[in-house]
């Protein structure tokens, strides 16, 4: 029996939320039966600070400065709000692993595309991995990260496939670069994939040295415009120029 | 690092499909997927990782999931041409003829998926005693409970997180053998004696394989800290593990305390100024205290003691606000709820003391240093002076700061921006420590010495062209014939501490020197690395070099080693957050407890030819690069010193090295 296009679409739908139901119920399943990793409780009991008053001195005290502070700042906002910081903080890994998901299927779908169904596979294998399900269960810098990530890889891979110059989806990559790097240090390698690739092109018999130039601009202007508001309002209060130093100088 | 990630059950399963998938794009090179963005992502991703994994930076397999991610997304496209692959072979083969429909390759592809999920998904839930199970935690909840007074300390004992988040005041810990990253691999006596110096109050839950095989030495504890500090609590039995809880001993290394309890409340009369209302603080506080609010608000200033309110204040109209009473180093002290009640002209400040931090004198007997062992301190002869507060920083116990760390106030805002340095001096000034605290000077009988002696500097090479040619002068002046080799190994060296040990060997190879002077610290590089500014990660690097020191003092027997102390953290780490010393503080800790371990080590080693050479101990505030008003902002985080800091450093090192030689000579 064939499927026609409208089947095969809600089908894949159906598939792809299947798939998100099985990695949250695994996640839910896993904090629910094991204790919490010890960044979890620090990030927690950190974020609990907000609501006194000290949140600031807390978190530098607790972490070192070089610290990126969004999941901080997030949690942070939901001890401020009155929340139980644990649980929302739970809900939001779940949610970040859900959009994590669904961009693994995106890449998976953009990649092969003589095999459509490549990208529920990989959305499957991301969503049953352990040590997936084991961050995926505790509050963690990472679920944001890989979130994040993954969407810079889907624009980076659509800008690779396009003829054209895909300025969307550079600018998504531009802004995927300063959250990344509000999440973890390690977000420089996003646009250090972007300079490989531009780099790699230069070699390549059939790239597109326009499109590749441009969607590189395009995404280093979108990072630019992003991140010099977070950097002048963050540095009211946190030492970014010590997390950009120490990021740098532990990469080189 | 990145082996240990992928040797599992998980990635042999996968590594097949993935092989066969290598080898498909081999051989049919249309098949590969041809997105040069996504090769690089795999390419750039996989290969720092495993640079950066292999020089010890990362020690957690979570660092290697976005690389992990990529190379699922590579194996999906594997599983769909490894099962063509499969089923066009198979019907070729067997049947004779190509397929028409899929179905056969879905079921090939359903099976390879359903085979990845029944590894995958046992394995995440697989038994894992290093996850402690529900029950076990709910023991040891109840007899927590039972041990504060039947008080609820776990908020939320399903979660469990509770248990390491709610122990007023303390600190739980749970050690089992399984908890690899902790201390399977290392003496677990030492290990508490570690955290005895870093955590004053703790409950120790061991699980019984430890507690059988390593926390028995109970003698070898006392010989460590002079008494058996813990008291041995209850036993919890879970279904995997069985927990034994111990209550550290809290008289141990106590400091004495002393409380000042002032007026519980108290009610201050403004006085008329021509901008507003003054208010006299000063019977709140000493001398050595100033005030502080919870709110910023532009038209109240603090003068001294008094604290100036501009008639249009909304407080004046009875809205509650906190006021905090902080030391000299900025640590709130006492915290009060503060209402204003404005009568025609002035107006009434009524303070209500909420929380008062228990405020502690130090006392000599109670520091940690170098486990009743009194430092030596290497003085020339020239007319050199040693600070002995900076000894007193070095190996102090961090207790001093802990214990007025009681409120966390916006309070360092208002704070005048003290070298932290100069803060705790003062603060061990007004304590009295610093008179009653000792140190052995000692100093060379002689300025000069005719003997020609070979000497090694090992030291950071950050430091090279700032010490060598003042360290060669002060040596030179001191023996004319003498001659010195250097070895400076890169700053990131001794971050990861195998390479410094290789650059050790390998400068004193087969050489004879007479006099060996290692510099393990060019300070912020030292605390910046994260395998030392975090004390439960640095414990092993620390145990690795004991067994370092220990092996070459016994290897080089006509060699005197000289290990010096690490200097202080920079002032400039205070700046960076309106005058808060936070950083500074945390630097600090991992300070003492280094300089702490090296006293050890040298007790240990316990031989005529290692030393501990507190060389940084005259350091002063203006051996730093900065301004009379502050750190200047390009120094912020340097941890270099001016000329004659390094001339200071340099004469207590050429005095220890005069001292061995008269030690020698006779």
């Amino acid at each position: 029996m064939r499927l026609n296009r409208t089947q095969s679409g809600i089908c894949t739908a159906s598939l792809l939320c299947l798939i998100i139901l099985l990695s949250v119920s695994l996640r839910i399943l896993y904090a629910n039966r094991y204790l919490p990793n010890r960044d979890s409780i620090h990030y927690v009991l950190v974020a609990e600070q907000a609501a006194e008053g000290g949140f600031w001195d807390e978190f530098c005290l607790e972490y070192s400065p070089n610290m990126p502070p969004l999941l901080h700042l997030i949690l942070g906002g939901i001890a401020i709000l009155g929340g139980d910081v644990f649980f929302w903080g739970m809900v939001l890994m779940l949610l970040s692993n859900v959009i994590f998901i669904y961009g693994i299927y995106l890449c998976g779908k953009e990649l092969f595309h003589n095999y459509p169904p490549a990208g529920l596979c990989a959305a499957l294998l991301v969503a049953t991995t352990p040590e997936f399900i084991s961050v995926g269960g505790n509050i963690m810098r990472d679920n944001l990260y890989h979130c994040v990530f993954v969407f810079a890889l889907y624009c980076g891979i659509r800008m690779a496939e396009s003829k054209k110059t895909m300025v969307l989806d550079a600018i998504g990559y531009g802004i995927c670069c300063t959250i990344g790097f509000l999440c973890r240090k390690e977000a420089v390698e996003i646009p250090a994939i972007l300079m490989l690739w531009g780099i790699v092109s230069l070699f390549a018999s059939r790239a597109n040295f326009k499109k590749v130039f441009q969607s590189s601009m395009i995404a280093f202007f979108a990072c630019l415009g992003t991140a010099l508001p977070v950097f002048f309002v963050l540095n009211l209060y946190y030492p970014v120029q010590s997390a950009l130093i120490s990021a740098l100088s532990s990469r080189l | 690092m990145f082996n240990s990630y992928f040797v599992n059950t998980l990635f042999y399963a996968n590594i097949v499909v993935l092989g066969v998938y290598l080898f498909f794009l081999v051989c049919f090179p249309k098949k590969r997927p041809r997105n040069l963005y996504f090769l690089s992502a795999i390419f750039l991703t996989i290969l720092w990782r495993i640079i950066v994994g292999s020089l010890g930076y990362y020690q957690s397999r979570r660092y290697f999931l976005p690389a992990t991610a990529l190379l699922l997304l590579l194996l999906s496209g594997g599983i769909f041409h490894l099962c063509h692959f499969i089923r066009n072979v198979l019907l070729h083969f067997f049947l004779k003829r190509f397929p028409k429909n899929n179905s056969c390759g879905w079921l090939f592809i359903a099976a390879v998926l359903i085979g990845i999920l029944s590894i995958n998904l046992p394995k995440a839930f697989h038994k894992d005693p290093h996850n402690t199970e529900k029950k076990t935690i709910s023991c040891i909840q109840k007899y927590l409970e039972s041990a504060n007074g039947n008080r609820t300390v776990l908020a939320n004992a399903k979660i469990g997180r509770r248990l390491q988040n709610r122990i007023p005041a303390e600190n739980v810990i749970i050690y089992s053998f399984d908890n690899k990253n902790d201390v399977s691999e290392i003496d677990i006596d030492a290990f508490i004696y570690n955290l005895a110096l870093d955590n004053k109050d703790f409950i120790l839950v061991l699980s019984d394989d430890v507690r059988q095989q390593e926390f028995s030495s109970k003698e070898r504890l006392k010989e460590l800290l002079g008494v058996f500090p813990f008291d041995y609590l209850t036993s919890v039995s879970g279904e995997l593990i069985t927990y034994s809880v111990f209550q550290y001993n809290k008289q141990i290394g106590r400091i004495g305390a002393t409380e000042t309890v002032p007026d519980p409340e108290a009610v201050i009369l403004s006085q008329q100024s021509p901008s507003g209302l003054l208010f006299d603080l000063s019977s709140l506080m000493s001398s050595d205290e100033f005030a502080a609010t919870d709110f910023t608000e532009k038209e109240s200033v603090y003068m001294g003691t008094y604290w100036r309110l501009a008639p249009s204040s909304p407080f004046l109209d009875g809205k509650e606000f906190m006021v905090y009473i902080c030391n000299v180093a900025s640590w709130p002290v006492r915290e009060y709820s503060a209402t204003i009640t404005k009568q025609e002209n002035t107006a009434n400040l009524h303070l209500r003391l909420k929380r008062q931090a228990e405020v502690k004198k130090a006392a000599a007997e109670s520091c940690y240093y170098s486990i009743n062992r009194i430092p030596k301190a290497f003085i020339p002869q020239s007319g050199g002076t040693v600070d002995q507060s900076n000894l007193l920083l070095s190996l102090l116990n961090s207790d001093l700061e802990l214990t007025l760390r009681q409120a966390s106030g916006d309070a360092s805002q208002n704070g005048a921006a003290h070298w932290p340095g100069e803060s705790y001096k003062a603060a061990l000034t007004g304590s009295g420590v610093q008179e009653e605290w000792a140190f052995n000077a000692i100093h060379p009988r002689n300025q000069t010495s005719d003997q020609a002696y070979r000497i090694l500097y090992v030291g950071c090479a950050l430091e090279e062209d700032r010490i060598k040619d003042i360290f060669t002068q002060s040596v030179l002046n001191f023996s004319s014939e003498s001659t010195i080799d250097y070895q400076f190994y890169p700053e990131i060296a001794f971050a990861s501490l195998g390479d410094y040990e290789k650059h050790l060997e390998k400068a004193l190879g087969n050489q004879t020197y007479d006099f060996v002077v290692l510099n393990i610290g060019a300070n912020d590089f030292l605390w910046k690395s994260p395998t030392w500014n975090d004390f439960q990660r640095a414990f092993t690097p620390k145990h690795m070099l004991a067994q370092l020191f220990k092996k070459i003092s016994v290897r080089y027997p006509g060699t005197c080693f000289a290990a010096v102390l690490p200097q202080l953290p920079a002032p400039g780490d205070a700046f960076f957050h309106q005058g808060s010393p936070f950083n500074w503080r945390k630097k600090k800790q991992g300070h003492h407890s280094l300089c702490n371990t090296l006293y050890e080590i040298e007790k240990d080693v316990n031989s005529s030819n290692f030393d501990v050479v507190p060389a940084f101990a005259s350091i002063e505030k203006q051996d730093y690069p900065m301004t009379d008003n502050g750190v200047e902002k390009q120094y912020t985080y340097t941890c270099l010193l001016l000329p004659q800091g390094y001339q200071k450093v340099a004469d207590a090192i050429v005095a220890w090295l005069a001292v061995k030689a008269e030690k020698d000579h006779e």
